[in-house]
């Protein structure tokens, strides 16, 4: 009951930050906190929850960020309605990644995942229709409410925090329920899990599709807001890598660690970029492999982890 | 018969670690699998269990074909398992251990918390229902793995070297709590080096020897067989060469 | 070195199972460690002879990195025969899909084929079951 109070408080302060940071600046950073914050959570159910780390999901993002980009340019539709078309592809991609390499051991399905990935954007870069290297641009000027385009980043936010909201609501159910500790006990042993019943390749399955579903969903909100996408922006080895670095970061397999990582990863980044201009994307890659050294090193549990840590010594003094 | 396996080869290559053995199970038995190490007792274990398939032979549990059943489908079926070095899931609770194998009768959560409640109450592990797996010693990991396959409410419960490593205290706590599982019901199969145990526990003692079963019978007839005798004493050079 | 000599054993011990290899007095760091050394150094020669006839920049490894893992499952972990063919026969495919297809598609066939692979022979081809 009192973490459910604490749980409204904290999406109450969420939903009331840009109303209290005047500069659009900082709500478009908050904005992209919230973005990266969904596709790590998505991550989160596959990798963290479930342990099959998976380092090419930049190709569920990047297929729903190409199918809101392909309906409006196709079609003439608005971006969002590419939502489903992206979620379908995702999905057939996931299937085809997950089916063969949840019945192997060791690191298959990383690796299926990096291939899967790099076969996708390699195809996309020389394929017209999807704008091949150059990429794919949205409405220059919004047709219609349904296009959603505004220049006000808090529309967006607020939209983000909504989804974010489902899909933690959706992680907590499954958490508490029959999936969440079949997940667990997958990550934990996959033979000993099976000695009690559970169809580990079903479930392992079932969590890459939710999870592929939302980091579409994401890369869709992701196209709407932007407007663009290129193959190295949505589908390029770094969009994977982030949505590992930031779970991981923040604690996988915990329901807010992703959301903890990317408040602290994102704006990091974005200060960096900042900081060094056009010259600095490179630097991107520096701050990435430091997070990644420093939780190798010191907490492989994420900051969750230290967060209990520090919670059970507090509880322990008197 | 509640299981039967007939005729089950198991090869590795040329090496045939189980070579055509039979085994019947009738329901509410307790049957004890012995044998000198290397015998081939625990790779049939495993091939009862479905960890690994049989190169031949058949296997029917409650008349029903399982030989190439898969490990899930045969905790569905009704037959659960514990393995020889225990495989519990470090990262959770005692509790809830023992939760993910109540889960599979009881898909809905209360049901599933209430039948654990009820298991850890059996086998005594109430008290360390909310530590970490991890924080228990060999004792209680066995334990808990007995618990786990309990949840998942088994006909035949299959015990891999459930007592092995434990003190005579132990042992003893042990073997009082696999005769109240028997009393739930529960046909059991156990694989077990302690003789002690074997001759308190079993009805029926099966011998293996080179991936044969050499003596099939009560375990006072079973130990007084010169074939078995001979097995585990032998030629005893390779005994020695691999103590235990 | 891995299948004549006492190190090889050693080291295979240890991939084999850490903690039994700890039981007869083999520490896993130090082979762990020289598993590292010896893949890096081997890397590294073969970065330098690439140098000889390749564009080099910062990401060059980039992509290799993911072709060396394919060609080590399509010849089966732990095969060293299986890692020289398949390792032969990733560049043969290599260079006839650029020359059919063009270049850029080359890495496009091998992971085509990697993905396939997973379905039909895991094991990879010397690889056992």
């Amino acid at each position: 009951m009192r973490a459910a109070l604490v749980v409204a408080a904290l999406f109450l302060a969420l939903a009331a930050w840009p109303l209290l940071v005047g500069d659009v600046f900082y709500q478009r950073v908050g904005a992209l906190v919230l973005l990266a914050a969904i596709s790590a959570s998505a991550w989160n159910l596959i990798g963290g929850y479930a342990g099959q780390v998976s380092v090419g999901h930049a190709v569920y993002f990047g297929a729903g960020a190409y199918a809101s980009l392909m309906v409006y340019n196709q079609l003439g539709w608005p971006p969002i309605a590419g939502a489903p078309l992206g979620i379908a592809v995702s999905l057939l991609l996931a299937t085809v990644t997950g089916l063969p390499t949840f019945r192997l051991r060791g690191h298959y399905f990383s690796m299926a995942t990096i291939a899967t990935t790099e076969l996708v954007r390699l195809l996309v870069t020389n394929w017209e229709l999807l704008g091949a290297a150059v990429g794919l641009m949205g409405p220059a000027v919004p047709r219609s409410v349904a296009d959603l385009q505004f220049n006000d980043p808090r529309i967006y936010y607020w939209i983000f925090l909504g989804v974010l909201a489902l899909l933690l609501g959706l992680t907590w159910a499954m958490q508490r329920g029959r999936m969440g500790y079949y997940l667990r006990a997958i990550n934990g042993s996959d033979r000993a899990a099976r000695s009690l019943g559970v169809p580990v390749r079903r479930f392992k399955l079932y969590a890459l599709l939710l999870s592929a579903t939302f980091t579409s969903l994401a890369g869709t909100l992701y196209g709407v807001m932007v407007g663009f996408a290129d193959p190295d922006s949505v589908l390029g080895v770094l969009v994977s890598v982030k949505m590992v670095i930031i779970a991981a970061l923040g604690g996988a397999g915990t329901l807010f660690g992703p959301l903890i990582g990317a408040v602290i990863l994102v704006p990091l980044e974005e200060a960096t970029n900042a900081a060094f201009g056009g010259s600095g994307t490179g630097i991107t890659y520096v701050v990435y492999g430091a997070v990644i050294l420093l939780i190798a090193r010191f907490r492989p549990g994420g900051l969750a982890e230290l967060g209990h840590a520090l919670a059970r010594r507090v509880r322990r003094a008197p | 018969m509640l299981l039967e396996a007939r005729g089950i080869v198991k090869s590795f290559g040329a090496f045939r670690a189980v070579d055509g053995a039979d085994l019947a199970v009738a329901e509410g038995d307790i049957i004890g699998l012995i044998g000198p190490n290397g015998a081939g007792k625990s790779t049939f274990f495993n091939v009862l269990a479905g960890d690994t398939a049989a190169t031949a032979g058949t296997i029917t549990f409650d008349g029903r074909d399982i030989t190439r059943a898969t490990p899930e489908e045969h905790a569905q079926l009704g037959i659960a398992r514990s393995f020889q070095v225990p495989v519990t899931f470090e990262d959770m609770s005692v509790a809830e251990n023992v939760l993910v194998g109540a889960f599979l009768r009881h898909p809905g959560r209360a049901a599933a918390e209430a039948a654990t409640a009820e298991v850890l109450e059996f086998t005594g592990l109430a008290p360390l229902a909310d530590g970490r797996a991890r924080s228990l010693g060999t004792p209680g990991r066995k334990r808990l793995e007995i618990a786990r396959a309990l949840a998942t409410e088994p006909r035949l419960l299959l015990l891999d070297e459930a007592l092995a490593g434990l003190t005579p205290v132990e042992v003893r706590a042990a073997i009082e709590l696999v005769r109240r599982v028997h009393a739930r019901g529960i046909t059991l199969v156990i694989v077990e080096h302690i003789m002690e145990v074997i001759l308190t526990l079993a009805h029926r003692a099966v011998v293996f020897h080179q991936g044969r079963v050499i003596a099939d019978g009560t375990p006072r007839a079973v130990v007084a067989d010169p074939a078995v005798v001979s097995a585990y004493l032998g030629r005893s050079m390779s005994r020695r060469a691999a103590p235990r | 070195m891995l299948t004549r000599t006492m190190l090889g054993s050693r080291l295979l011990a240890v991939s084999e199972d850490r903690s039994a290899a700890m039981l007869v007095g083999i520490r896993p760091e130090p082979m762990q460690a020289l598993a590292w050394a010896l893949a890096g150094a081997s890397t590294g020669i073969a970065g330098a002879l690439i140098a000889l006839f390749f564009y080099i920049s910062p990401t060059v490894g980039e992509a290799l990195t993911l072709i060396a893992f394919i060609t080590v499952s399509l010849g089966g972990f732990g095969s060293v025969p299986g890692a020289l063919i398949a390792g032969v026969l990733i560049g043969v495919i290599q260079a006839l899909s650029a020359f059919w297809a063009g270049a850029a598609y080359q890495d496009v066939v091998i992971y085509a084929l990697f993905l396939l692979l997973l379905w039909v022979r895991p094991q990879g081809l010397l690889g056992q079951a």
